[in-house]
């Protein structure tokens, strides 16, 4: 039996970044870290309850930052403020149903966290939203899923996201 | 009056470290010869005053810097933050030295020495540059005692008439060349000392040195301390009268918006930036009542109206106009729906019965005035991009949408996750009732029978619940035979609670936060109650609650108990 031997050509310049930018990838997803530019410009759900969110605030929420919540009602604000999220940069908007959706197009403009409660929002007015979001490179929370728009927020990536921010 | 004196030595070079990494020596060049060196390079040679190629030449490493004027300033921004810490009065005397008065009440040598350490130690801890500080009842005298700290026991100088005048040059800046001038001048002529400069005269020295001279006497002579100086404590304001009831907002915003620019003009000549604009507002409101026969009468009754707003940033005319535009439109709309009659009942009736209604005067004040130097532009600006874009959006929101509808939440002390909350507008000045600053804790803490674990009677322990409902929804807390549990006369259930029924709106609107229960619920544990009281000065206390924290085998709820029913308040 004759021994063959295949000889790998050796890889140039870009192949090789290209492999270790895969590394970083594979090793960011084991350890649930994302970096910030992975979580801007995206719009998120969560799972609906107030807890998720407050845990999620208290992660994203940088010092000075100003952060704004639609529609949101029978919100736990003491828990929120125990769990060190800072009400004195934190806008509650509650605008009449119909104007809604405009007045979250303004929000996602101005604000880099906008939460937005279960709110109804025609699927064009959805897609709209997110597009201002990407260009801004803004962040929204959604407490629903929007149907082929938000992504499922994920704690594990939260958790790491908090942990890289204490480090960094 | 105190003060004390804060001297960093070596300044010029200490600033250096700015923009060189740790450890490369550095100089900075005037004219080819070196001006200043860091430690670095004075190790390897290099010394002040020698030219650059020589320097180069024992240091082939040396980084040549550009000379930045502005450098030993923009760096002396840190020290002079640090120094806010100790006291709000600090001034710069030129980049490394500082001073600030100690305060006339409390002027003793013990306070002094106190206020002496925390300053070195808030530099230290901010800069990590060692600095010192001396105090003296003149800034000579201090001065005196920071050049002492250098010298041995027997050449220190006990009076400020034998200080020399090469001492004082550090005072001054090398580009103020006048008195640089006349300390060459008069160290020529053997003028060394204070004292012997003030023998020599003023009246010699003036005619001599001029200006200069002038200057030196007011150091040497007038003793002079900073004071405190503080804003007089009037307020800035305009007010408008109208002779008849207006109740177009435009027509007033119409007239106030000269008296607005008058206000802005007035507050930049006082140098000072107002952080709250109180609006007050007189309106006429008719309002209907039964005379003595029993017939409805329209009367018109004239009202007050007040709200403070804080103020960001030092406003415009156009800021103040709109934020009182927005104002009045916001008290039109509100006392318009208490109005008995509407709209078209009026153009009914005829010009003569029309009752009054609409604003009869109006006063604008600033409020909360502080000195226009601490709300300058920091080196970065006070405010990030972001924020100001987000501060924006919240104000034209806000204009857009109408009261009540953008909001700042606030959370006070208080027993329980409800009452604690509190909604105000957007930009709406926080006041804050006078026992939210008491401190009692604080205040307390060194007394012999202070528990830091003691809390007020009837305050909900533990963390707070992630969902409250501003409006209780019902249920009731069943015992194993189906009663309801009540509280007895002492604070204690009636019986173990075993259920929680919740009826049929309590699930829908629990289903829509994601909360999932069934019509009845088997109670695991339970917490508490907390009892609060009614008022005691009431004679048939009725506002009395219980809270009661009851664990499901999937949630955590809060319940309240008041008058005798019980209602789900919060989820964990």
């Amino acid at each position: 039996m004759s021994l063959q031997v295949v000889e790998q050509e050796p890889l140039n310049k870009e192949q090789r970044l290209a492999k270790a930018r895969l590394q970083l990838v594979k090793t960011e997803n084991q350890l649930g870290v994302s970096p910030n530019d992975a979580l801007n410009g995206k719009v998120w759900h969560l799972d609906g309850s107030h807890r998720s969110l407050i845990n999620t605030l208290q992660c994203l929420q940088n010092p000075q930052q100003w952060v704004c919540a639609l529609g949101v009602e029978d919100f736990g604000w003491v828990a929120a403020a125990e769990a060190g999220i800072d009400l004195e940069h934190f806008l509650l908007v509650k605008p009449p149903a119909d104007k809604a959706g405009e007045v979250l197009g303004q929000l996602v403009d101005g604000f880099e966290v906008t939460i937005c409660a279960p709110i109804f929002l025609r699927p064009a007015e959805q897609r709209r939203i997110a597009a201002k979001v990407r260009q801004r490179k803004n962040l929204l929370l959604t407490m629903l899923p929007w149907v082929g728009v938000s992504r499922s927020w994920n704690s594990n990536a939260t958790s790491g996201f908090s942990e890289l921010r204490q480090v960094g | 009056m105190s003060v004390i004196i804060v001297c960093i030595p070596k300044w010029e070079t200490n600033v250096l470290v700015l923009d060189v990494l740790p450890g490369m020596p550095a100089v900075t060049v005037k004219r080819g010869r070196i001006q200043e060196a860091t430690l670095e390079a004075t190790k390897q040679g290099v010394e002040k005053g020698m030219r650059l190629t020589l320097a180069q030449h024992l240091c082939p490493y040396l980084e040549v810097l550009p000379v930045d004027k502005s450098r030993e300033q923009r760096a002396f921004t840190t020290v002079m933050e640090a120094l806010d810490e100790v006291t709000p009065f600090a001034q710069v005397i030129r980049p490394g030295i500082a001073l600030f008065p100690v305060p006339p009440q409390q002027d003793t040598v013990e306070y002094r020495e106190q206020l002496v350490e925390a300053t070195i130690d808030a530099i230290a801890s901010k800069t990590g540059t060692e600095s010192y500080a001396a105090w003296g009842q003149t800034i000579l005298e201090a001065w005196l005692q920071l050049e002492n700290y250098h010298c041995a026991a027997q050449q220190r100088i006990t009076q400020v008439e034998d200080l020399p005048l090469a001492s004082l040059r550090s005072l001054f800046t090398a580009e103020d060349l006048n008195l640089q001038t006349v300390f060459s001048e008069l160290l020529l002529l053997g003028v060394e000392t204070i004292g012997e400069v003030k023998a020599l005269g003023w009246d010699n020295l003036t005619t001599r040195f001029g200006l200069a001279a002038q200057t030196l006497r007011k150091l040497v002579e007038e003793n002079w301390v900073p004071g405190y100086k503080l804003v007089e404590p009037t307020e800035v304001s305009f007010s408008l009268e109208f002779a008849n009831p207006v109740e177009d907002p435009l027509l007033i915003v119409g007239q106030t918006l000269g008296q607005a620019q008058k206000l802005i003009a007035k507050l930049q000549g006082k140098q000072v930036s107002p952080q709250g604009l109180c609006i007050s507002a007189q309106m006429l409101i008719p309002t209907q009542v039964c005379n003595s026969l029993g017939e409805v009468e329209t009367q018109v009754e004239e009202i007050s109206l007040q709200r403070s707003w804080a103020v960001f940033d030092f406003p415009t005319a156009s800021e103040v106009t709109s934020r009182l535009q927005w104002q009045l439109q916001a008290w039109l709309q509100t006392q318009q729906r208490k109005l008995p009659l509407t709209s078209e009942d009026y153009s009914e009736q005829t010009v003569n019965q029309l009752p009054s209604f609409g604003f009869t005067g109006l006063t604008v004040e600033a409020t909360c005035l502080t000195p226009i130097a601490e709300t300058t532009q920091k080196l970065w600006g006070n405010r990030s991009a972001s924020e100001i874009r987000a501060l924006d959006t919240a104000t034209k929101l806000q204009a857009k949408l109408g009261q009540g509808q953008v909001l700042q939440v606030k959370v006070r002390s208080g027993w329980d996750p409800l009452s604690r909350v509190e909604y105000r507008e957007w930009g709406e000045q926080v006041v804050n009732a006078a026992w939210e600053d008491w401190n009692l804790k604080e205040k307390h803490r060194d007394h012999p029978t202070y528990n830091s674990q003691c809390q007020w009677w009837g305050k909900v322990s533990g963390e707070a619940p992630s969902i409250v409902f501003t409006q209780a929804l019902p249920a009731c807390l069943l015992t194993g035979d189906r009663e309801v549990v009540q509280l007895k006369e002492t604070g204690l259930l009636t019986a173990v609670p075993t259920y929680l029924q919740l009826p049929a709106e309590t699930l829908r609107k629990l289903s829509s936060k994601a909360v999932f229960l069934t019509e009845n619920q088997p109670v695991t544990e339970v917490y508490g109650p907390w009892v609060q009281l009614g008022g005691w000065w009431e004679p048939n206390p009725t506002k009395g609650k219980a809270w009661l924290r009851v664990k499901t085998n999937e949630y955590e709820l809060l319940l309240v108990l008041q008058n005798k029913s019980w209602q789900l308040v919060g989820i964990w």
